[in-house]
């Protein structure tokens, strides 16, 4: 199983997940909760230090907050980071968790993507670029097999690219360095054994037959002889996920920087299933009770940014009821994606197409205010036309019913109009006899006139049935 | 010395033609004149009417900011960008004053799937949306509804235009008239009273069209255009792939009539 491999290693993971941005000194306890397992570096300074005892370490820092691991939050925080390497590399593996329950990271098989990135340089900086935007310590390291990597990162991160500089760099490793049981190293150790090279350059079959196959079949994986493909992490099949806020926020255009890492992470499981997201909600969680937020994009779209400038808009036009504790971004609509037409000989081509034009409206101005015109069959001029919310269903009118001596402009509600009024008016032309809707509520009996008004204007006035003069359009 | 005078020479040279470029020096020769055309001059859509095309210097202009400055909402300025609708992909109005009338513009020919209308709370929104719109690239006409607009937010229009390359009009009370503008061009329409009219038909409808400001050249003299019908009328089919009309075309027009009034020039 050889190729190229990139390990993201996060070493504080576990105390990172439940620090909620203290800065003070902190230390996640082991799973039997006798001992320390990490700390942060505000103990660190204090001169604490990972296997201390409890008591050893709160003499040295009596303001020492002990926190106890929670696996299944690191869980969930893992896998948001396998989804946000998906943005990286299609075969994504969380890393095996050794006998060493803190040791949290994820592989990925670059092999296939170098040509993307423009080789391993373009993917190493274009990587950390990223992931300096994740607030997470990571160390990584690429390997010619997946344990390798894996290896390199949990040691001090390494990135070379042939096999050649792998096993150099690997064969300087301390064996107390290759997660092997406590038996086993201490047998290496009292072999004489202390580096990975001294055990490298033994022959195999002799060394099975004396340490054990274990051991071989360890060298065999971590040298790339036997295949050991990790299991490639299957994204969740809905994208719902939840991220605690560090502080309350109590502007809403403070949830823009929190949310840009879900965003992130929804790329990269959009990219994975390869479709894209339509529509989005976020949940803003109060102390008590929500507030949901819809933000749509008319032709669908993968990109976190674009998704991150959308939301912008929308949060934009919010008023939070409260200070907002909690987020939560869920996908609520997705398509497949298709791939769209451009022509090749245009010279400048849009840069923009409409869907996206008239999504950023929508986010910003409500989505009631894109609207389109729609004729409908009906005599009744303020029924004939309507604005729809929906482009694309406008259609013509049908042939019978003739509007083509009908103004552009129509009153919402006609306005009535006073004997010295219709004195000055010039009658330019009409009547043209309208009587419709007695089917229904609203029967309309009328005689539409043309008339020029002093201002030159030229209007569209009726008669009721019982004569009372209306004011209901202007010819623009 | 010989050589000095002219290296001389071209460096003034040099200087000129980079104003030239900037669009800082005018040049009488550049400017429309009535009679004659210039050769450079199609470069936008046909305006329908002859006399105007030579106003605009060969259609509505693309990539820059237009202002109509209307006397009175409602008198005529639809009828005026009509012909230049019809030739439009996607035409978006942002906050018109009344309801278009849905059926009617359909009925002058108006493919309605390609109007889109934007409403928007608050002028500043109504800015910021017509900027993306503009910008977009992908709005052939944007017509946007205004009174006041800080010269800044000019500015920030006339620059979203120019990237964007589509026709955008700001339409606006003919009181603004008087307030300096970043917008290239500014049409004042305004309706003349029925009573000085000299109507060649009951439904005909004359406005007045007076370009004050123009790129690249002298105010124009103001022109009336006679609109035969008052109402919207359906655009007769010609071919939309030439860039412009010649304008030998429009003579065999009948909707539009177009006369000069005598001793109204304002330049």
């Amino acid at each position: 199983m050889k190729g190229l491999w990139l390990c993201l290693h996060c070493p504080q993971l576990g105390l990172e997940v439940l620090s909620a941005g203290d800065d003070g000194p902190l230390a996640l306890l082991c799973e039997d909760g006798e001992r320390i397992a990490l700390v942060s570096a505000g103990a660190w300074q204090a001169g604490v230090r990972p296997g201390m005892t409890i008591s050893a370490a709160l003499c040295l820092e009596p303001g020492l907050r002990l926190l106890t691991p929670d696996p299944e939050v690191s869980r969930r925080r893992l896998e948001g980071l396998a989804l946000w390497c998906a943005r990286f590399s299609a075969r994504v593996s969380l890393e095996p968790t050794g006998e060493n329950a803190s040791s949290w990271g994820v592989v990925m098989e670059i092999a296939s993507m170098l040509d993307y990135f423009g080789g391993l340089e373009g993917l190493w900086r274009r990587l950390h670029e990223e992931l300096a935007t994740l607030e997470l310590e990571v160390s990584s390291a690429t390997g010619h097999t997946p344990l390798a990597a894996c290896l390199l990162a949990r040691t001090g991160g390494y990135c070379g690219q042939g096999e050649a500089e792998h096993m150099a760099r690997l064969g300087r490793l301390r064996l107390d360095r290759l997660g092997l049981s406590a038996r086993q190293q201490s047998r290496l150790k009292g072999l004489g054994f202390t580096h990975l090279n001294d055990l490298l350059v033994l022959p195999p079959a002799s060394l099975a037959s004396r340490l054990g196959t274990d051991l071989r079949r360890y060298l065999q994986r971590l040298t790339g002889e036997v295949a050991d493909p990790p299991p490639v992490f299957a994204p969740p099949p809905r994208f719902d996920r939840e991220r605690e806020l560090v502080h309350e926020i109590e502007l809403a255009a403070g949830i823009v920087f929190p949310l840009r890492r879900l965003l992130a992470e929804l790329e990269g499981f959009l990219k994975v299933r390869c479709v894209k997201a339509l529509s989005l909600t976020l949940t803003l969680y109060h102390r008590e009770g929500a507030q949901d937020l819809s933000v749509g994009h008319a032709g669908g779209e993968q990109a976190a940014e674009a998704w991150l400038e959308l939301c912008r808009l929308r949060l934009e036009s919010v008023v939070l009821d409260a200070p907002v504790l909690r987020l939560r971004l869920e996908v609520s609509e997705v398509a497949s994606l298709q791939e769209v037409a451009t022509d090749l000989f245009q010279a400048a081509p849009p840069r923009d197409t409409p869907e996206a034009l008239f999504s950023r409206l929508r986010s910003r101005l409500g989505d009631g205010a894109v609207l389109q015109p729609m004729a409908l069959e009906d005599h009744r001029p303020e029924r004939a036309s309507r604005l729809v919310a929906q482009p694309g269903t406008a259609r013509r009118p049908p042939s019978e019913i003739q509007s083509a001596n009908h103004p552009a402009w129509l009153l919402e509600h006609p306005e009535p109009l006073t004997p010295a009024t219709l004195e000055r008016l010039v009658w330019v032309a009409g009547p043209e006899r309208l009587a419709s809707g007695w089917w229904d509520q609203a029967p309309a009996r009328r005689d539409y006139h043309v008339a020029c008004w002093p201002d030159g204007r030229h209007g569209w006035v009726f008669r009721d049935a019982e004569s009372q003069w209306w004011l209901h359009g202007w010819f623009g | 010395m010989k050589a000095a005078d002219n290296q001389a020479r071209d460096n003034a040279s040099d200087d000129l033609s980079r104003l030239m470029q900037r669009g800082s020096v005018w040049r009488a020769r550049r400017q429309w004149h009535r009679d004659q055309p210039e050769g450079d001059t199609r470069r936008g859509i046909s305006t329908g009417v002859e006399a105007l095309d030579k106003v605009l210097g060969g259609g509505w202009p693309r990539g820059e900011l237009l202002e109509l400055l209307l006397d009175r909402a409602g008198c005529g300025e639809i009828r005026l960008l009509l012909p230049l609708m019809h030739r439009c992909e996607r035409v978006v109005w942002f906050d018109p004053p009344w309801q278009p009338h849905a059926a009617a513009l359909a009925a002058a020919g108006l493919d309605l799937s390609r109007l889109v209308i934007v409403r928007t709370r608050h002028p500043r929104q109504r800015l910021w949306a017509m900027e993306q719109a503009l910008k977009s690239g992908c709005c052939d006409l944007v017509l946007g509804w205004f009174a006041a607009v800080q010269g800044q937010w000019l500015r920030r229009l006339q620059l979203a235009v120019a990237s964007g390359g589509g026709h955008g009009a700001l339409i606006r009370p003919a009181d603004f008239a008087r307030q300096g503008s970043v917008a290239p061009w500014r049409l004042r329409l305004s309706a003349p009273d029925q009573s000085s009219g000299d109507e060649t038909a009951p439904l005909s409808k004359r406005i007045e069209v007076h370009a004050f400001k123009r790129k690249g050249a002298m105010p124009a003299r103001a022109i009336d255009i006679i609109l035969a019908d008052s109402r919207l009328s359906p655009p007769s089919p010609r071919p939309t792939s030439l860039p412009c009309a010649p304008s030998g075309e429009h003579r065999s027009r009948p909707v539009l009539l177009v006369s000069e009034r005598k001793g109204v020039g304002r330049s």
